[in-house]
């Protein structure tokens, strides 16, 4: 119990680590970005006297060591700073916005999961068949679609050609709380970011399954006289699902990140939208604050699977 | 190539056809300014949203422009932008990775760390943040790529060295007195080339995927310069009345960005035979 103990704490530092590391790959970017961090900062034009007022209000005079932790220490407390072009705490805009991202990335990764398992299940058990080449195929075109086009052709076949669904936005406006009406909006960008997503799981579950299959225990269950099904999803599925797990952690960032496209596509209210507008309007303390909050966001989210992962497979070192 | 790695490549069905597609799209980039039936930017009104026919083959779009002809000259930029940060990456990701495989250690913490903290921030957004600071070029395009993919090269090129350090070829370079940079260069970096190879293939699909993300959202290259992304959103508006426009730009990138994971995967197979089929 130690063991897991001392993991669980391991890997929570770890974690803490990995955020730290976030903010000071942004924080150097700041520092690197034209104008300097009060450009960032503050925005807009100012004379030298103005700069070097400011300088002194933020504490930009001060050593960059000191002024990292005055800036990180205020992220962690939840001040982000304010919009330069709202005026409004970024740590607000970006509360309103992180749902329907997070329902957005957790509906299309249900998806992938939901499709993508039993396909990969097919390809590896009919290994050289049909079904693995349509398999291979799918997980092919998956990583060499682009989102948005994918969203776009989306969008002409089920909105234009067939008008059957809604082609962007979150729900009609004044039926936000009707619940169909929001479904059906949901469905194309789900589709999208799904189909994308579900190439690296389908090809994971494949490969991994195959490994399983080729397992002793397996051999002996199929020995002891077993139905095949039986061999395969009690056996073997299993076991192969571990490392499934993890390629759903590792892909997290590009699911997320693949939000960026996808909500843009679809008018979606979420974090990326929010982000790719600020870029346009150069409103930095924005920019940043999202960074931030989606890393964490990730960051998080792999730390649960980890902890998923030591819950199914009781075999796991503690390393 | 060495051991009959050409035969097998030449010999892989998927692979060649990949590299069919990079080479059709390739030539069309490079003969753009000849072989292109009309200019990328002359509009007519009179040939507005014309559909795909004879005098257009892939129709125009909303300026009249020739469609087939934008395509082209769109995997100008695409490739141009796809192999510089490509290059690029690998030259740090190799550099860092195979510091961090051959020293260990310390060095090997740092960069390891380093890369999971970049790899911990979803690619797009940190993109948006660098254009956003620096301002939408052709050239910080292909910087920022370069920025959000060398840690997976690194990764790669690390567990290459790691695994080629302990090998006796190494041991006997390093009784003989060769130092570390001639032993990382000449032993390590030079036996990782098929590694390197096979992952440039791959990310230079992923290059291009980002770049014309970049473009879509209009941080790419900027009008009237014609690339897939900006035409797939200058298309977007026409949907209903004229599929074509948005529909073929992004088809060319599919095509490259499908043809490069296909050639990817013919060199992975041709250089190592026992990884057939796996992952």
């Amino acid at each position: 119990m130690t063991d897991l103990r001392s993991y669980l704490l391991r890997r929570l530092g770890f974690a803490a680590l990995m955020l730290v590391g976030v903010s000071l790959i942004l924080f150097v970017l700041m520092q690197l970005a034209p104008g300097g961090p009060e450009a960032v900062l503050i925005g807009g034009e100012f004379s030298a006297e103005a700069a070097a007022q400011i300088r002194a209000r933020l504490g930009l005079d001060r050593p960059i060591a000191v002024q990292y932790v005055t800036w990180a220490s205020a992220a962690v407390h939840g001040d982000l700073g304010r919009s330069f072009k709202t005026g409004d705490p970024v740590a607000r805009l970006i509360a309103d916005r992180l749902g329907p991202t997070l329902q957005l990335t957790g509906a299309a990764l249900l998806f992938a999961v939901v499709v993508a398992v039993p396909l990969g299940v097919l390809a590896a058990v009919r290994r050289g068949t049909t079904w693995d080449t349509l398999g291979s195929a799918v997980s092919l075109f998956g990583v060499s679609f682009p989102s948005f086009w994918l969203g776009i052709m989306l969008i002409l076949l089920f909105s234009e050609a067939v008008p059957w669904l809604p082609p962007s936005g979150l729900a009609e406006y004044g039926r936000e709380s009707d619940v169909v009406s929001r479904v059906r909006h949901a469905i194309l960008p789900t589709l999208t970011l799904g189909l994308i997503q579900m190439a690296a799981v389908m090809r994971f579950t494949r490969s991994s399954l195959l490994e399983a299959l080729r397992q002793d225990y397996v051999r002996t269950a199929r020995a002891k006289g077993l139905a095949d099904a039986r061999v395969v999803w009690r056996h073997a599925l299993r076991n192969a699902l571990i490392p499934v797990v993890t390629v759903i952690g590792l892909s997290l960032p590009t699911l997320v990140g693949g939000a960026v496209l996808t909500e843009t596509v679809f008018a979606w209210p979420g974090l990326g939208r929010l982000a790719v507008g600020a870029v346009f309007e150069r409103d930095y303390p924005v920019i940043m604050g999202v960074n931030l909050v989606v890393a964490a966001v990730v960051i998080t989210a792999n730390l649960l699977t980890d902890l998923a992962y030591t819950v199914i497979d009781p075999r796991i070192s503690y390393q | 190539m060495r051991d009959g790695a050409l035969a097998r490549l030449l010999g892989h069905r998927r692979g060649l056809i990949g590299a069919g597609a990079v080479a059709v799209m390739l030539a069309a980039g490079v003969l753009a300014p000849v072989a292109a039936p009309y200019s990328y930017s002359s509009q007519s009104l009179t040939q507005r949203l014309r559909p795909p026919g004879r005098a257009h083959w892939l129709g125009t779009d909303g300026f009249g422009r020739d469609v087939l002809s934008r395509v082209m000259w769109g995997s100008r930029v695409s490739l141009q932008i796809g192999f510089a940060a490509t290059a690029l990456s690998l030259v740090v990701g190799t550099v860092l990775g195979g510091a961090a495989g051959y020293f260990g250690r310390g060095t090997d913490q740092a960069v390891m760390r380093a890369a999971d903290a970049f790899l911990s921030v979803p690619a797009l957004f940190l993109v948006l943040v660098v254009v956003a600071l620096f301002g939408a070029s052709l050239l910080n395009t292909a910087l920022v790529i370069a920025l959000v993919t060398w840690a997976p090269a690194a990764r790669v090129v690390r567990a290459e060295c790691l695994a080629l350090r302990a090998r006796d070829f190494v041991q006997a370079a390093r009784a003989l007195g060769a130092g570390h940079a001639r032993i990382l260069g000449r032993h390590l970096l030079l036996n990782a080339v098929p590694v390197i190879i096979v992952q440039a293939s791959l990310m230079l699909g992923q290059a291009i995927l980002i770049e014309s993300g970049l473009s879509y959202l209009g941080l790419g290259a900027q009008p009237p310069l014609p690339s897939w992304g900006n035409m797939v959103v200058e298309g977007r508006q026409f949907l209903a009345s004229a599929w074509w426009v948005a529909a073929f730009p992004g088809l060319a990138i599919f095509v490259t960005v499908l043809g490069f994971n296909l050639f990817g995967d013919g060199l992975r197979d041709a250089f190592d035979p026992a990884l057939r089929g796996a992952a």
